[in-house]
């Protein structure tokens, strides 16, 4: 297990498991990864959704959420090396990009209609030219992999461009701010395969250092 | 109870590890952190 950087927390809980069930140790770095992802993935999902809630920009919010696990699922992108600064980025760029989309959707149809238009040729252009963008923790070493997600990728863009489409003369009160909060996380998720993402998420890895070496390890644990 | 408790850990075991395969098929989460992908479901 030291080979994997895994939170304490995470391999605890796995070597809990393991001496419980009598899994083997390949098997236990699996439920170290899982407990990884549970763990991040809740403390994530619950707080963008509390601060959500409490800004009452929940529909944008949730909007974003659901735009944002499809492409990042299907797309990728670049990534921190911090679940501690992960988090962080997460739940600041989902705000923000809530509280854009209530700004947005105030606009006039044609100024909603423009920039949905440049999100769209956007996130078009960077999903065929760049998608999937994968990253050493988790390589797609499969060709035939690596089209599958990106034809589901080109899928969700168009279910995407489908719901701007179809909001645009809806009469639901949330319908612009669910088509604002489209285009700024098509734009958001587009910026995150491209090189300048990488950039910027390299840059804040190495200005937010907490201490250097085996931060990952000190995580949650 | 105890028999209950094993049923419990070893479900645990296998929600997880079906968890861990579903994650490590998709091209990253839903966050800006990637724990490392284990040998073993790398593909």
């Amino acid at each position: 297990m030291e080979s994997m950087s895994y939170m304490t927390v995470s391999r605890r809980w796995a070597s809990y498991l393991r001496a419980k069930t009598g899994v083997s140790r390949e098997k236990e770095m699996v439920l170290a990864y899982a407990a990884d992802i549970i763990i991040i993935n809740l403390l994530n999902l619950a707080a963008i959704l509390l601060i959500g809630f409490l800004l009452g920009i929940l529909p944008a919010t949730i909007a974003i959420l659901a735009t944002l696990f499809l492409f990042r699922h299907t797309a990728g992108g670049a990534h921190s090396d911090s679940p501690w600064r992960c988090a962080c980025i997460t739940i600041l760029s989902t705000t923000l990009m809530s509280l854009g989309a209530i700004l947005f959707s105030k606009y006039s149809k044609i100024g909603l209609d423009i920039f949905s238009l440049i999100a769209l040729l956007l996130s078009f252009t960077a999903l065929v030219t760049l998608a999937p963008v994968d990253n050493p923790a988790a390589p797609i070493v499969s060709p035939v992999r690596r089209k599958k997600l990106k034809r589901y990728a080109l899928v969700v863009f168009l279910l995407a461009a489908a719901i701007t489409l179809i909001l645009r003369d809806s009469v639901w009160e949330l319908a612009q701010v669910v088509r604002a909060s489209l285009a700024l996380c098509l734009l958001w998720v587009s910026f995150m395969l491209t090189g300048p993402g990488h950039q910027l998420m390299h840059l804040i890895d190495r200005t937010f250092i907490l201490r250097q070496g085996g931060e990952k390890d000190e995580g949650f644990g | 109870m105890k028999g209950l408790a094993n049923r419990l850990f070893f479900l645990a075991v296998t929600v997880m590890t079906f968890l861990a395969v579903i994650a490590s098929a998709s091209a990253c989460g839903l966050h800006q952190y990637q724990p490392e992908v284990p040998e073993s479901l790398r593909k």
